[in-house]
C-alpha cells in the first residue's frame, strides 16, 4: 500500500470534517447556547483542522493510486473521520463514553441512524445539527465529494469512487469521473434543496428542524431532532413528504440525473427501479391489510402509518411515526426481512441493494431450471441483457457473506441484549443501515443499554454494511499488506 | 451496363450468372481466388483478387465507369463502407446487403439511404419474416406481408378435399368469403395462369390469394378446417437466421432453439427472451428428445449446411413433428427436394437476393411490394396519378395485358376489394400482380 498517498488524501478529508465542525460551532454561537458548547466545537474543530493540517504537510507527495489504496483510502478514511466526529460529543458533554460516542458518529456517517442519546429535545441544537451533517455528508460519501471537488486525483478517483460506491451497477454517466461524482452530487444537493423547502412552506417545520431531517431523509439515515422521530411533528403532509422523499432517495441517483436532464422515462426502463417500487407496493398492502381494523380502526391513518413505516424501514432511513414495535408478529417480522434488501444500487440506501436480490432471484431460477435440463443454456438477465458470469458469482458471493455475517453477528449480539429478537434486530439494523429494530432496540428505545464491547462490534459492522463489505473485508486479507 | 459485384458467395455468384444472362458485363471482386475461380469456370466475367474497399483493387475495377455497383459480402460493415466509397466516385446505383437490422434503425441519424445507398438488402430478416407467417398460417404455401401488414398475399395449393377444387372462381363467388378473397395468380405444372371467371381449379394447383390479415386467415381456416395451429417450434441452427426466427416466433408460441457450438448457444441465449436454447447437436436423437418433438411441434432446420438440414428434417418427421422445413443454399437440390416432397417447407434466403436486385433494376421507378418465390411475377405498388386518363375508370374498363391483373386497391389506408364495378380515383395505391416481361407496360398504363 501506497500509504504516503493514502493519508495524504485523508488529510483532506479530515480537513472537510474539521470545517464542518466550525460550522456547528457558528450555529452554537447563533443559537445563544452555554459558552461551553460553542467553546467544545470550535475545540473539536480546531484540533480536527490542525490534525489535518499537520497529516497534510507530513505526507506531502504526488497523489498515486492502486486499486488497492483505494480501498486502504476508503477503510481508513472512514475509520479517521470517525475518530475525529466523536470529539464535539465527548467535548460537549453529550456522551460520556467514549466507544458511545464512536457509535453515534459512524452511525452518522454510514447513514444507520441508531442512537445511544435519549431525549434529544434536552440536547444542544448544535449537536444535533451535527449529528444530521454527519449523515448527510456520509449518504453520498465524503470521499466521492474529494473526488468531485479535488482537481488533481486523475486515475486515483476512480479507485475511490468504487471503494466507496461499490454497488454492481457501474453505469458511469460521463466518461471522466470526477464529473460523475460532481453530478452525484449536483442531484443530491437538488432533493436535498427541494425537501428543506417543501418541509418547510408545506410541513409548517421551522429551517432548523427541515435542514436536520432532510439531511437525515435524503442520505437515508434516520437521526431526528425529536425523541418521538416523524412522529413528534403528527402532520400529514409531513409525513408525506418524508415519504416521497425516503422513496426517492431509494432509488438510483442516475436514473433521477436522467429524469432531471428530461428523460423520465429512464425509470420505467430501469428493472431495478420496477422491482423496488413493486416491492414497496407489496408490503405497504400487507402491512396496510393486516393493520386495518385491528390497530387502525381509521383506513386513512392506517395507510399513513402503514406506508410510512414500510418505507422507512425498506430504504434504511429508520424513522418512525409509530411504535411499530407494538404491531402484530407477523408484521414486526416483515419488516425485519425487509430490512435485508435495502433501496437500488447506486443509492444512498444500505443493506444488500434490490438488484443483488433481483440477480439472486433470476440466479436461483436459472439454477432450477437447469436442473431439468442439463444441456440448456440460459443466462441470468437484468433488463433483458445478460449480466457477466463473474459478477453473478460475486452477487451471490455477497449475499452469502452478507447472511453469515448476519449469523454469527446475531450470536456476539446475544450475549449483550437481554432477548433475540434485540440480538438479530440490532444486527440487521446496523449492517444494513436501518437505525432502529425491535423490542430493546426498537423505534422508541435507544442503543445505549447495550455495553461499550457490544457497541463496538455494532460499529464495525456499520463500516462493514455501508462499504458493502468487500472493501473493509479485503483489508483482512494478509495479501493486502504484502509489498 | 457495367456491374460491379463485391463478394463472390453464394448470392454473388447467382446474381452474376443471371446478369451475364441478359449480357452485362460483370467483374466481380472477392478476396477469396477460390471463390472467384469457381465463378470464372462457369461465368463470362472479369475477376479481381482483392478487398472491396480498398482504394488500389477499386481503380483496377474501374468502378467510376460502372452503372452498379452491388456489395454482397457476409461482412455489413465491408458492403456499406464500399458502396459508399462507390458513391463517392459517382456510381448511380449503389446496392448493399445488410444483415444487421440495427443499420435499418428507423431514426434520422445515420440514414443510409440518405448516405447515397440506393436498396439495401436485408434478405435474413424478410425470410424469418416469412417463416413466422407460415407458422402461424400452416395451410398457406408462401405469405407475404404488405402495406405494413394492412394487406397479405398468400400461396395455397389445391389438394384433393379443397372445396375449391374443380371450381372456378366465379362459382365460388357465391360465399361471402370469396368475394372479400382474390385470386390473381395460379401456378399450375411451373407455369403462370391468371384466373378468370372460368377457370377451373385443378388439383395441386398453387393459387394466390389477396386480402386482409383475417381475412385470408378466415380463408384458411375454411379451406384446411383440420389444420390446428402449432404449439411448439423447434429450431436447428442459431446463425443469423435461426435467430432471427426465434426472435420473432418467441412472442407467439413456445420455442426451442439447438445450437452445437457453446459460445454461439450462449450468444443466442443472451439475445432471446422467451426461447430455450438448448447446446445440442440436433443431428443426433437424444438432442431430439430433449427438444421434444411431438405431434404439435413444427421443426424448421436452418444449419448452413444443405445435406444436415434435410436429414434432420427426415430425422423430425420420424420423431413425429407435424410440420418441416428447411432451409436450402444449393440450388440444384430445390427441385429435387420439392419433387420427393421430403419436407414441407423450402426456405432460401439467396434467389430472393437476386431477384430483389433484378427487379429494381428493371424497375428502378416502380416501388416493388413483393417477389413471389414460386411464381415467376412480381407484385407493383402503384400509385393512380391525378389528372391521369384512368382516373374515375371502372377496373373492367383498363386494359391490362394478359398476364397482368390488379390485386387489391388501397384508399386512404382502407382495403378495398378489386372487383371490375370498383373505380379508382386519384392517390390509390394499386397493388398489380404481373409477369416479369410486362413490368414496364404497366409502368406505362399508370404514369
Amino acid at each position: 500500500m501506497n500509504s504516503k498517498s493514502v493519508f495524504h488524501l485523508i488529510s483532506y478529508l479530515t480537513f472537510v470534517i474539521g470545517f464542518s465542525m466550525f460550522i456547528c460551532s457558528g450555529l452554537s454561537f447563533a443559537f445563544n447556547e452555554e459558552i461551553k458548547i460553542t467553546i467544545s466545537l470550535i475545540v473539536s474543530g480546531s484540533i480536527t483542522t490542525l490534525s489535518s493540517l499537520f497529516l497534510w504537510l507530513l505526507t506531502r507527495c504526488k497523489i498515486s493510486l492502486t486499486r488497492r489504496d483505494g480501498f486502504g483510502v476508503v477503510t481508513f478514511g472512514w475509520i479517521i473521520i470517525t475518530l475525529f466526529g466523536s470529539l464535539p460529543y465527548l467535548l460537549c458533554g453529550v456522551i460520556d463514553h467514549p466507544i458511545s460516542a464512536l457509535f453515534e458518529t459512524m452511525s452518522g456517517f454510514t447513514t444507520t441512524g441508531a442512537s445511544v442519546l435519549s431525549n434529544l429535545e434536552a440536547q444542544p441544537k448544535s449537536i444535533l445539527f451535527w449529528r444530521a451533517l454527519t449523515q448527510w455528508l456520509g449518504g453520498m460519501g465524503v470521499l466521492v465529494l474529494c473526488v468531485a471537488i479535488l482537481p488533481f486525483l486523475g486515475v486515483g478517483g476512480m479507485q475511490i469512487f468504487r471503494a466507496e460506491m461499490p454497488g454492481p451497477s457501474k453505469d458511469r454517466l460521463t466518461p471522466r469521473i470526477t464529473t460523475t461524482a460532481k453530478l452525484l452530487w449536483g442531484v443530491y444537493l437538488i432533493l436535498t434543496v427541494l425537501q428543506i423547502l417543501m418541509l418547510n412552506f408545506f410541513g409548517n417545520m421551522n429551517w432548523f428542524d427541515s435542514i436536520c431531517h432532510t439531511f437525515s431523509t435524503i442520505a437515508t439515515g434516520g437521526f431526528s431532532t425529536k425523541t418521538d422521530s416523524i412522529g413528534a411533528f403528527n402532520s400529514t403532509s409531513v409525513d408525506i413528504i418524508v415519504m416521497i422523499f425516503m422513496f426517492l432517495s431509494g432509488i438510483n441517483f442516475a436514473l433521477h440525473y436522467h429524469a432531471l436532464r428530461g428523460k423520465p422515462f429512464y425509470y420505467l426502463k430501469d428493472g431495478e427501479f420496477r422491482f423496488y417500487s413493486i416491492l414497496t407496493l407489496i408490503v405497504i398492502t400487507i402491512v396496510c391489510l393486516s393493520l386495518n381494523n385491528i390497530n387502525y380502526s381509521n383506513l386513512s391513518e392506517c395507510i399513513r402509518k402503514g406506508a410510512f413505516t414500510s418505507i422507512a424501514l425498506i430504504t434504511g432511513t429508520g424513522f418512525s411515526s409509530v411504535n411499530y414495535d407494538e404491531w402484530p408478529n407477523a408484521i414486526r417480522l416483515l419488516l425485519v426481512g425487509m430490512m435485508f434488501f435495502g433501496g437500488c444500487a447506486g443509492s444512498t440506501t444500505g443493506g444488500m441493494k434490490i438488484m443483488r436480490i433481483h440477480v439472486i432471484i433470476k440466479k436461483m431460477m436459472r439454477e432450477i431450471k437447469i436442473f431439468l435440463r442439463p444441456t440448456a443454456i440460459i443466462h441470468t438477465k437484468l433488463d433483458g441483457k445478460p449480466v457477466k458470469t463473474n459478477d453473478v458469482a460475486q452477487i451471490s458471493t455477497f449475499f452469502v457473506i452478507f447472511v453469515l455475517i448476519f449469523a454469527f453477528g446475531s450470536f456476539v449480539m446475544s450475549f449483550f441484549t437481554p432477548n433475540l429478537e434485540t440480538a438479530v434486530s440490532s444486527v440487521v439494523a446496523t449492517l444494513a443501515g436501518i437505525g432502529p429494530g425491535i423490542s430493546y432496540v426498537g423505534p422508541m428505545e435507544n442503543y445505549s443499554f447495550i455495553s461499550p464491547y457490544g457497541q463496538a462490534f455494532l460499529t464495525f459492522l456499520m463500516l462493514l454494511g455501508r462499504l458493502e463489505l468487500y472493501t473493509v473485508l479485503v483489508l483482512l486479507l494478509p495479501s493486502f499488506w504484502k509489498k | 451496363m457495367r456491374i460491379v459485384i463485391v463478394g463472390a458467395g453464394n448470392a454473388g455468384q447467382k446474381l452474376a450468372s443471371r446478369l451475364c444472362e441478359e449480357k452485362h458485363s460483370v467483374i466481380m471482386i472477392d478476396s477469396n481466388q477460390q471463390n472467384l475461380n469457381e465463378a470464372e469456370k462457369n461465368l463470362d466475367i472479369l475477376s479481381i483478387c482483392g478487398e472491396g474497399t480498398h482504394p488500389k483493387i477499386l481503380q483496377q475495377a474501374e468502378v467510376d465507369k460502372a452503372d452498379l455497383f452491388v456489395s454482397l459480402t457476409d461482412s455489413d460493415q465491408i458492403n456499406i463502407l464500399s458502396c459508399l466509397m462507390a458513391n463517392d466516385v459517382g456510381v448511380k446505383g449503389k446496392v448493399a446487403r445488410v444483415t444487421d437490422p440495427g443499420f435499418l434503425a428507423e431514426t434520422d441519424q445515420y440514414d443510409l439511404y440518405r448516405m447515397g445507398i440506393d436498396l439495401i438488402i436485408n434478405q435474413k430478416q424478410e425470410c424469418a419474416n416469412e417463416v413466422f407467417n407460415m407458422l402461424m398460417m400452416p395451410g398457406a404455401h408462401e405469405v407475404f406481408d404488405l402495406f405494413d401488414g394492412k394487406v397479405m398475399v398468400a400461396g395455397y395449393q389445391i389438394n384433393a378435399v379443397s372445396p375449391l377444387l374443380d371450381r372456378t372462381p366465379a362459382e365460388c363467388n357465391v360465399l361471402d368469403l370469396m368475394q372479400e378473397v382474390r385470386a390473381i395468380a395460379i401456378r399450375r405444372f411451373d407455369e403462370l395462369v391468371i384466373p378468370r371467371g372460368d377457370t377451373v381449379f385443378h388439383k395441386d394447383d398453387l393459387v394466390y390469394l389477396v386480402g386482409t390479415r383475417k381475412q385470408i386467415f378466415d380463408f384458411f381456416t375454411w379451406v384446411s378446417p383440420d389444420i390446428k395451429p402449432f404449439k411448439k417450434l423447434v429450431i436447428a441452427g442459431g446463425g443469423d437466421l435461426g435467430l432471427m426466427v426465434a426472435k420473432e416466433a418467441e412472442q407467439e408460441i413456445d420455442c426451442i432453439l439447438l445450437e452445437k457450438n457453446e459460445d454461439r448457444a450462449s450468444f443466442c441465449s443472451g439475445e432471446l427472451d422467451k426461447s430455450l436454447v438448448l447446446k445440442a447437436d440436433s443431428l443426433t436423437e437424444n438432442a431430439m428428445k430433449e427438444a421434444g418433438i411431438n405431434e404439435n411441434t413444427a421443426f424448421i432446420a436452418l444449419t448452413g449446411d444443405d445435406e444436415n438440414n434435410i436429414m434432420n428434417c427426415l430425422l423430425a418427421q420420424k420423431m413425429g413433428a407435424a410440420f418441416t422445413a428447411t432451409q436450402i443454399e444449393r440450388v440444384d437440390f430445390i427441385p429435387v427436394v420439392e419433387q420427393l416432397y421430403l419436407v414441407n417447407r423450402i426456405v432460401s434466403p439467396y434467389i430472393s437476393t437476386t431477384n430483389t436486385i433484378l427487379h429494381w433494376l428493371r424497375s428502378k421507378r416502380v416501388r416493388a411490394a413483393a417477389l413471389l418465390h414460386n411464381l415467376p411475377g412480381e407484385l407493383l405498388d402503384m400509385i393512380v396519378a391525378p389528372g391521369h386518363n384512368i382516373n374515375g375508370m371502372s377496373i373492367k374498363d383498363i386494359s391490362l395485358p394478359s398476364k397482368s391483373v390488379i390485386a387489391t386497391v388501397l384508399r386512404n389506408n382502407e382495403v378495398l376489394t378489386a372487383n371490375g364495378d370498383l373505380k379508382l380515383f386519384s392517390g390509390d395505391r394499386v397493388l398489380v400482380f404481373t409477369h416479369a416481361t410486362e413490368v414496364n407496360q404497366i409502368k406505362t398504363i399508370f404514369q
